[in-house]
């Protein structure tokens, strides 16, 4: 049988097309807004909010927190959940070491580095940690390894790796969180160049993600990458690296989050919306809302669009004041909710997950429907009429 | 998101971008002008995204929408020099089938496989779900080895 490789389908980039994009980038402040005149008030407000913004970033010296809290002071609660234990596990001179980490209940956000004095080219790899035993319901690698992409490991180079998983389970706040990782490097056992490289350049990240390999995973779940590829003949572990890490119920009293009190379920004429989880945690938020149709969706045009009113729509959070409470987050997609599931005969799954935190979780939440759509960016919302339903929530 | 930050994400993903410019319009000719206009887009609706993780995710999908929208006005390229060849793939029968497959079959492959997105995030950027990409991928590469000819194997 003829092998056929879809990358050949495309031509390499032409260095005009990168000429192109070099010259748009070198003239974007050109097109920005014109500057404002500022008074000096105000640049002495600014100064003094910087200040006090900087020692606040002082007092923490933590990756995680500014990331999660973009450019606002952590939470005092965010602040005494991040734990920075240093704690390594090390095997023929390759180490994994965690960084830090903040458990809020909803989410465990990690920082972890490998390095390695082996003069052997190595590459790293991390699977999803366990929290109590039980695997975590995924999330993202936003840094360093990923579940389909491996790290190339050499000495004196460290990789970081930045995690943030979801929790399967609730995590009981009154007893100790166990938490369960499982690093590893490989040796290649063939050569690099056989791997498929990442399209990003200067990454040096090697993916072993192939369809055989994707087979094997689906088969037994239980299975790790580095027996994947193993069992593949890809690569032997030179290095096997198991962490534990015990979270004291102390430091999990700052884990408060909020839980939908009473009515969770809405029905409209043509579908039901449940209200699954409206979870506001110290350093995160967690937004779950199942659509069930009570008729069959639109067909997708040309174009790959749907103006089925029950497809084409996005959430937003609201406060009880009626302002968007994800204006005051970051994290998913133009302040709504993302929407996944299934296309027709399941319920449409609008799941939304924020990092930071506004200060104080609310006593209600209202959930506005609106039209998605990307020539909207940073545009008010206009929601739909008479579609949007407030629940009430409780610590 | 400074100039700095803004410039190196986007060189850092400009072989994808160009990738899906290239396939969803179907050449060269308006690929320049899609990519121009997505950038300046992006950049003044930069505040918008508030997960900078999503950053390249949405700067491909809002490149795709450029595309149709330049497919949709048809204007008519700027002329190239005449000493600048349009580049060509190595596979042109399998460009030319790719390019036949319906757009909505066409668009995950493209991302996925040629773009190397991973069906989720080819789900967010097509603004729809993840068991729909995976099917439409399964679809469209059937549909694909038919174009080709019997007995082709897609890697």
């Amino acid at each position: 049988m003829k092998r056929v490789t879809l990358s050949k389908a495309c031509p390499p980039m032409p260095q005009a097309f990168h000429d192109r994009i070099t010259a748009t980038l070198e003239r974007l402040e050109e097109r920005e807004m014109p500057k404002r005149k500022v008074s000096a008030l105000l640049i002495a407000a600014l100064i003094g909010a910087l200040l006090l913004a900087g020692l606040a970033y002082a007092a923490t010296q933590s990756g995680i927190l500014r990331e999660l809290f973009g450019g606002k002071a952590p939470s005092e609660a965010a602040q005494q959940l991040l734990v920075q234990p240093g704690k390594s596990a090390e095997q023929n001179g390759v180490r994994l070491t965690v960084d830090e980490y903040l458990l809020d209940g909803n989410l465990l956000h990690m920082t972890c580095t490998f390095t390695s004095t082996s003069d052997e080219p190595l590459i790293c790899g991390m699977d999803w940690p366990k929290v109590n035993g039980v695997p975590v319901a995924g999330g993202t690698f936003t840094r360093g390894v990923g579940m389909d992409a491996l790290v190339a490991l050499k000495k004196n180079a460290p990789v970081t790796v930045r995690m943030s998983a979801i929790l399967r389970e609730d995590v009981d706040a009154s007893r100790p969180v166990s938490i369960s990782l499982a690093g590893y490097a490989l040796a290649p056992l063939i050569d690099l160049a056989h791997f498929k490289e990442d399209l990003s350049p200067g990454m040096d990240v090697y993916s072993l993600w192939t369809d055989e390999a994707s087979t094997l995973f689906v088969k037994d779940e239980s299975q790790t990458q580095a027996e994947i590829y193993e069992k593949l003949g890809y690569a032997s572990t030179a290095a096997a690296l198991p962490l534990e890490i015990s979270v004291s119920a102390e430091t999990l009293k700052a884990a408060v989050h909020t839980v939908v009190d009473g009515k969770d379920t809405f029905d409209f004429p043509e579908y039901t919306l449940k209200v699954v989880r409206a979870d506001f945690g110290a350093a995160s938020t967690m937004v779950e809302l199942h659509l069930y149709p009570k008729r069959p969706f639109k067909e997708y045009d040309e174009d790959m669009n749907n103006d089925d009113p029950l497809i084409d729509r996005a959430y937003a959070l609201l406060a009880p004041d009626g302002k968007e409470l994800t204006a005051a987050l970051t994290g998913g997609w133009d302040g709504g909710v993302m929407q996944a599931g299934e296309e027709n005969g399941e319920p449409l799954h609008y799941c939304w997950k924020g990092d930071g935190n506004p200060v104080d979780a609310p006593e209600t939440v209202t959930f506005a429907p609106y039209v998605w759509s990307t020539d909207d960016w940073g545009k008010p919302h206009d929601y739909l009429p008479g579609e949007a339903v407030t629940v009430a929530l409780k610590k | 998101m400074d100039k700095q930050e803004f410039t190196e994400r986007v060189i850092a993903c400009e072989r994808r971008l160009f990738r899906v410019a290239y396939l969803t319009l179907g050449g060269y000719c308006h690929c320049e002008d899609a990519v121009q206009e997505a950038l300046v887009k992006a950049w003044a609706g930069r505040g918008a995204l508030r997960d900078q993780r999503y950053f390249e995710t949405w700067l491909v999908r809002i490149l795709i929408n450029e595309c149709r929208n330049l497919q949709r006005r048809a204007r008519p390229a700027a002329p190239l020099p005449e000493n600048l060849a349009l580049p060509e793939p190595e596979d042109t029968p399998l460009r030319d089938a790719l390019l036949a497959l319906h757009p909505k079959y066409r668009a995950p492959i493209v991302l996925h496989h040629l773009a190397g997105y991973s069906v989720k995030e080819a789900a967010a950027i097509l603004h729809t779900m993840p068991g729909v990409v995976r099917w439409r991928l399964e679809q469209g590469k059937r549909r694909l080895r038919e174009l080709l000819g019997d007995g082709e194997e897609l890697k």
